[in-house]
């Protein structure tokens, strides 16, 4: 119990830091999977990758999406604003979900995957952008 | 003529080979979060798979023993005992990163899901392990992997600011919101990538397969010491892709797709297709070295009869184990876990595992009464020595850093 108590207060498993901590790394890796999907729909656009391998990123990326929205569903807020912050990225996390199903629709129905990339590029761009904000605590 | 030929084919094998699912993964990841500032790692881990996969090779050429018979004969029967479940647990878990590994780059070529592909591939590598000739399957993966120096072509064709990367290399810099745990924890990563045990189990056990004798060792060595390190430049090609094109645009690799993504970039179509057969063929290849390895280690631990030399008949459990950890392997991957995490997880283990596979093989290799005039020289004991205590120092650090980085989030 003692060493698992150190280890937890070793890897900051506790308090409002590690909740900010948290919702950083979320924000991060979604922001990732986000941004992998618009650079495969770009490169697929300029013919630079096959049809496979855009469908392969997006279908990865977003399992990699349903993960960090597992991670953010577990997440315990410490306090009102905690849980405000928490709401936040939820929502912003559920936006680039929302994208890359959106994109995967249209890759899978030959659509005008153009809009879908700029809607990626967005999405990644405001999850970018709420990272930094919930880092600076704002 | 055909000498020459004999040493470019098995140097070109020895580069086409280098690489499995754990190096291109591992060098991807890093390239994506560290740039190039892991590229140290990269040649320290060359370097000693260079000097315990000769000194293995010699041991089995000269001795005519392979690594776990070694292994078993100088540590006693219950410390190698202890040592012969972790390298097989360990190698289980190589095998089924491979196998997944297979899949993905299948389900890359055909947009079919890796699940639908797990079966295939391990009954394509159960087949060859049990109907293919052993210098056959290893000159023919080993070529084809070769396709894998697309990347360093695509690092090229990519223009990169060369002086920015070799800077990382040189400078060491962590990047943004990088914490020096988890840089540590990948170096960990990609030192137990470059050394997996299972490349020395192979590597040994191919030389008694193949009847190499003392007369072979200067052979053996140039394969090593030429084919490692130009396979060595693949890995830092990875990482440089991966640091162009995805760490600029604040991208984590955590898929085998993204690994591909900077290739298209670079050479477009042609070239991704390029790759894609090289990783299929690198990871089918690495299948076939931790299938034969599971049953190498087993069968030479408890004496049993062994090897592609012999007839599948007259080593029934040589075969049989290597037909459960296959399926062990397609059980655990059609369970849905992902390959790639698996991956992640057999590199660090590997790093634990290292000092027991390589103890033994330095100790024999410097046994006169065993090698004769090919015992090691003092500058290679001394090598292997100062290497043995970088190993165990990884070995230790390994789990810790696992722990507190939360495996590298």
């Amino acid at each position: 119990m003692v060493t698992l108590s150190a280890l937890c207060a070793l890897v900051g498993c506790s308090g409002p830091a590690q909740t900010r901590a948290e919702l950083v790394k979320s924000l991060d890796d979604a922001g990732s999977a986000v941004r992998s999907c618009a650079l495969a729909l770009d490169l697929l656009q300029g013919q630079r990758v096959t049809r496979a391998v855009a469908s392969t990123t997006l279908q990865q990326q977003a399992d990699e999406l349903a993960s960090v929205q597992q991670t953010l569903a577990r997440l315990e807020a410490a306090d009102p604003a905690a849980d405000a912050e928490r709401r936040r990225s939820t929502a912003a996390v559920q936006a680039g979900v929302d994208e890359v199903a959106h994109a995967r629709m249209l890759l899978s129905t030959h659509g005008d995957l153009a809009a879908a990339d700029q809607a990626l590029q967005a999405s990644g761009a405001a999850l970018a952008a709420l990272a930094d904000q919930v880092q600076a605590g704002r | 003529m055909k000498r020459i030929l004999g040493v470019a084919l098995g140097v070109l094998t020895a580069i086409g080979g280098f690489l499995d699912i754990g190096d291109i993964v591992t060098n991807a990841v890093v390239g994506s979060r560290f740039g190039w500032s892991l590229a140290w790692v990269v040649v320290l881990g060359v370097v000693g798979i260079c000097v315990f996969a000769q000194m293995s090779g010699r041991v089995a050429a000269v001795s005519g023993r392979a690594t776990f018979e070694i292994i078993r004969e100088r540590l006693g029967p219950r410390l190698a005992f202890g040592n012969l479940s972790a390298s097989f647990l360990i190698n289980l878990l190589t095998v089924i990163a491979e196998v997944g590994g297979i899949a993905l780059a299948l389900q890359l070529a055909s947009s079919v899901t890796y699940l639908a592909w797990v079966p295939v591939a391990a009954v394509a590598v159960w087949l060859v392990v049990w109907r293919v000739k052993f210098s056959l399957l290893e000159n023919v993966t080993g070529l084809l992997g070769l396709t894998l120096v697309g990347f360093a072509v695509a690092l090229f064709l990519l223009a990169p600011d060369w002086s920015r990367l070799v800077g990382e290399a040189v400078t060491r810099p962590l990047q943004h919101g990088e914490h020096v745990s988890t840089y540590w924890y990948y170096a960990v990563a990609l030192f137990g990538a470059a050394l997996t045990p299972y490349e020395v189990f192979f590597y040994s056990s191919g030389a008694v397969e193949e009847g190499w004798t003392a007369k072979d060792v200067g052979q053996s060595r140039l394969n090593v010491l030429v084919g490692f390190p130009l396979g060595g430049l693949l890995s830092l090609a990875i990482a440089g892709c991966a640091a162009v094109v995805l760490l600029d645009r604040d991208i984590a690799v955590t898929s085998l797709a993204q690994v591909v993504l900077p290739v298209g970039e670079a050479g477009g179509r042609l070239l991704l297709a390029v790759i894609i057969v090289g990783v299929v063929a690198a990871t089918f290849g690495a299948a076939l070295e931790t299938t034969l390895s599971s049953g190498y280690s087993l069968a030479q631990f408890f004496g049993w009869s062994w090897g592609k030399f012999r007839r599948p008949a007259e080593a029934a459990r040589f075969h049989l184990v290597m037909i459960v950890g296959l399926v062990v392997a397609v059980g655990v991957l059609m369970t849905g876990v992902d390959p790639v995490a698996v991956t992640e997880f057999s590199v660090v283990f590997s790093a634990v595992a290292l000092p027991l596979t390589y103890l033994p093989i330095l100790i024999v290799s410097n046994d006169p009464a065993y090698m004769g005039e090919h015992t090691n020289s003092r500058l290679l004991n001394a090598v292997g020595q100062v290497y043995l205590v970088i190993i165990l120092i990884a070995s230790l650090a390994a789990i810790p850093l696992m722990v507190i980085t939360r495996q590298g989030a």
